[in-house]
């Protein structure tokens, strides 16, 4: 009997094996996890976190679900609540670009929470990871975000919950039926839009769409009946609720054979998803050669008209979230320092004259020839000069790689003052190499470690 | 096209229509934080006991359908502390309370002879009960939260026109519900109107569901999760949590547009403070059944799990709410005798 669109990718995940992932796989989940983490350890620079600590655990309760960077655990809920709100607290962790979703904030934690509460080795989480990374993935790569995402729907609250349930399912070793029945439930909740572009509420979405899969794969696994078609129905499904009724090739072809997850892009700058192009214009200009900020007469960022629209209206940031949406202060900060990290996003930086008078000089302006991958930073010097940089593809991205010397540095930045120095290395073997692991105790253990900054 | 005056006062809707105003979130909020017990029509409290009562009674009769185990077990996975009272059943989770108590009252309510937003009650009522209890609320918040929660479901629901969101095969409770029960909440923790607009706007940001379920016990926990939204929604506006300010007319993601075809804003607000839809004869939340009927109704549901006497002492603190301190005493009897199954001779099983 031919299985329906949903059935084909539940029984991938639920079929999926360590044994059979090719190395690629395995060596780029790996930088999910270490990635995801290092984001999760930066949290405590982001205003929110603490708020959103407290209603993670008034939520969730009392618990011994590990959270990042506390000694205090809470319930399954409250964890992957607010470890995922740790991950992309920073607007520095993850990105599939074509659909604009950021997918680790989603599967990491409830891989970590169920991981942790059944005492699983580190092929189990690495499978896990793989297969909501996929799962995720080409639900993204299916659903034509070019018609979703204009009529308003954001997507970590939509795909997100798939992502979760799969992860979640593989680790309680779900039969194809549950996990379908994983999915079906999953799409029950999926929902989420722009409405809230401009505040921290887009993060929530990805956060609640962790906490959603875990609902979903938990319930199917008790045997609750649901949609058997929950991605392709014509009447209510993902595609068509959601979509144009999409493209379900994308989906399910070359399962296991190709993976989508691949194409996640990794930011190894704060900032949103569309300023990592400028960024690597920006630091491959600056490389070239030294740019005085006393010397720059203006700087035009350009930039995807799409792009213009979103982040224009951020010339003037108040906090850490709107900072890093703003073109003017990233720039105007990375000039001035030749960096850009969540350091700058201190009060004293945002406040200074300095900082505000060469925010002034910066203007983003629309390019109709450019993609959202894409940026150019033109730098006119005050003796006529124009350095010229264009980025067709952000650092981090597919074709142009972070190495692993980049999320390294990444996790380094992040921890320091966090753990002793020869804690935090261990810490970072044991999340390059998890698979290596038969247990995973030293690692949450080294997370309840974490404790506040100090530098 | 008129522009919009500082309060947004003014302005045209998406299908060039005059229209005061243009932010109904906003208005929603700042007019219903405001709102206590003392200011409720008589009608309205009423309406809701009624509405109380039958949803408690759909409660007992849910418990024990074959699904609600599943349903528990799911809630005792992954919420923390048994801290708030499950109807009929053991104690679980704030959470965990909300989204059993919500099945358990929704997996009845759909299939009973009701109006279509009367399964909107499971998911405003079963919040509500959890918060009131757990945050230490009297029984008038109570009644004030319910109250809140159905009109603002059915105020969106008519701005939205719940027929065209049927017929793009959107669940009307599972995209309603969040609001409900978010409001709801948000009732119950006093809000302010800019917290208490953060809080429509989280949950409004989880409305999903559609009909692809149907047939599925999947539609009943589409309303029970939605419940659990408002409950999430709510908390996280409380912390000082921002949100888009107009989840609902929104130009790039409000719901009247994501869920229907821009709908008709105007009505979701119209007669604020004169009119309760609610109690508006022949409107969405009419209640079928007369007050003795439902009693009579909850007498049936409770056997099996209350004796007569524990019954009455429930019916009796149901019908007096509004004098209750808080809720802890009705909770405990709502509980019932947790594992045991009371027959009506009062001896255990």
């Amino acid at each position: 009997m031919q299985l329906t669109l949903t059935e084909e990718l539940a029984q991938f995940a639920s079929e999926l094996s360590y044994e059979r992932l090719p190395e690629s796989a395995k060596q780029y989940a790996r930088s999910l996890l270490l990635d995801s983490m290092a984001c999760a350890l930066s949290s405590d620079f982001a205003d929110e976190t603490s708020g959103f600590a407290d209603f993670a655990r008034a939520a969730g309760g009392a618990g011994q679900s590990t959270i990042v960077g506390s000694q205090q655990g809470t319930s399954l809920l409250g964890a992957v609540l607010l470890n995922g709100f740790q991950i992309t607290a920073t607007t520095i962790c993850d990105t599939y670009v074509p659909a604009h979703v950021h997918i680790t904030p989603g599967i990491i934690p409830p891989a970590l929470a169920i991981a942790e509460r059944d005492g699983l080795d580190g092929k189990a989480l690495l499978t896990a990871i793989v297969a909501g990374a996929e799962v995720a993935s080409r639900l993204a790569a299916g659903i034509n975000y070019g018609v979703a995402g204009p009529r308003g729907w954001h997507m970590p609250g939509i795909l997100g919950p798939f992502g979760a349930a799969a992860a979640v399912g593989r680790l309680r070793k779900l039969s194809s039926a549950q996990m379908r029945d994983a999915f079906g439930l999953s799409g029950s909740q999926s929902g989420g839009t722009w409405a809230s572009w401009g505040t921290p509420t887009v993060k929530f979405h990805q956060a609640r769409g962790g906490a959603s899969g875990l609902l979903a794969a938990t319930l199917a696994e008790q045997g609750f009946s649901t949609s058997s078609d929950i991605i392709g129905d014509p009447q209510g499904g993902l595609l068509t609720a959601f979509s144009d009724g999409g493209n379900t090739q994308a989906i399910v072809d070359n399962l296991g054979e190709h993976f989508e997850f691949e194409e996640i892009s990794l930011r190894l700058w704060p900032g949103g998803t569309p300023l990592q192009p400028s960024f690597t214009a920006l630091f491959d200009l600056l490389a070239k050669g030294s740019v005085s900020p006393e010397q720059i007469a203006d700087v035009h960022v350009y930039v995807a008209p799409v792009v213009h629209e979103a982040h224009a209206r951020f010339t003037d940031p108040q906090g850490t979230f709107e900072a890093l949406l703003s073109y003017p202060f990233v720039v105007a900060s990375a000039l001035r320092d030749r960096t850009f990290w969540l350091t700058s996003l201190s009060e004293e930086n945002l406040a200074s004259p300095e900082t505000r008078a060469l925010m002034s000089r910066v203007s983003l302006l629309a390019d109709p020839s450019l993609t959202r991958e894409s940026s150019r930073v033109v730098i006119t010097m005050s003796d006529g000069r124009a350095l010229t940089s264009q980025a067709d593809l952000a650092k981090g991205t597919r074709g142009n790689p972070a190495t692993e010397e980049d999320l390294r540095r990444k996790y380094e930045q992040s921890i320091v003052g966090r753990l002793p120095p020869s804690q935090a290395d261990e810490l970072l073997e044991l999340l390059a190499r998890p698979d290596h692991l038969d247990r995973l105790d030293r690692m949450f253990e080294l997370f309840r470690s974490v404790g506040e900054r100090r530098l | 096209m008129l522009e919009d005056d500082e309060q947004g006062r003014i302005g045209i809707d998406n299908k060039g229509r005059f229209s005061l105003p243009t932010h109904p979130t906003q208005v929603l909020a700042e007019h219903f934080s405001g709102v206590r017990f003392e200011t409720l029509p008589d009608s309205v409290r009423d309406h809701v006991t009624d509405v109380l009562i039958d949803t408690v009674a759909n409660a007992f009769i849910g418990r024990k359908k074959p699904e609600t185990a599943k349903v528990e077990a799911l809630a005792s996975l992954i919420g923390g502390p048994a801290t708030a009272t499950v109807i009929g059943g053991p104690r679980n989770s704030l959470v965990g309370a909300t989204l059993l108590n919500g099945f358990q009252a929704a997996s009845v309510a759909s299939g009973e002879e009701t109006t279509p937003l009367m399964s909107h009650a499971a998911t405003t009522v079963a919040p509500a009960l959890a918060v009131t209890e757990v945050r230490g609320a009297a029984g008038g918040d109570l009644i004030v939260a319910i109250a809140i929660g159905i009109e603002i479901a059915g105020r969106v629901g008519a701005g939205m026109n719940i027929e065209t969101m049927r017929s793009l095969f959107w669940d009307p409770p599972g995209v309603l519900g969040p609001l409900a029960s978010s409001a709801a909440v948000a009732s119950i923790l006093k809000l302010d109107p800019r917290r208490f607009q953060n809080a429509l706007s989280l949950a409004g940001t989880q409305s999903a569901g559609t009909a692809a379920q149907m047939g599925t016990s999947t539609m009943q926990f589409q309303h029970a999760r939605s419940g659990m939204s408002g409950v999430l929604a709510a908390f996280l506006a409380e912390t000082g949590f921002k949100a888009g300010p107009e989840i609902l007319t929104a130009s790039h993601g409000g719901l009247l547009h994501m869920f229907s075809d821009g709908g008709d804003p105007a009505t979701v607000i119209a007669g604020l403070g004169e009119n309760w839809l609610l109690k508006t004869p022949g409107s969405f939340s009419t209640c079928t059944l007369s007050r003795p009927e439902l009693l009579a109704k909850l007498r049936q549901a409770t056997d099996g799990f209350l004796s007569e006497h524990d019954t009455q002492r429930a019916i009796d603190m149901l019908e007096g709410l509004s004098q209750l301190a808080d809720v802890s005493a009705l909770c405990a009897t709502l509980g019932g005798s947790q594992n045991n199954a009371i027959k009506r001779s009062g001896s255990c099983n």
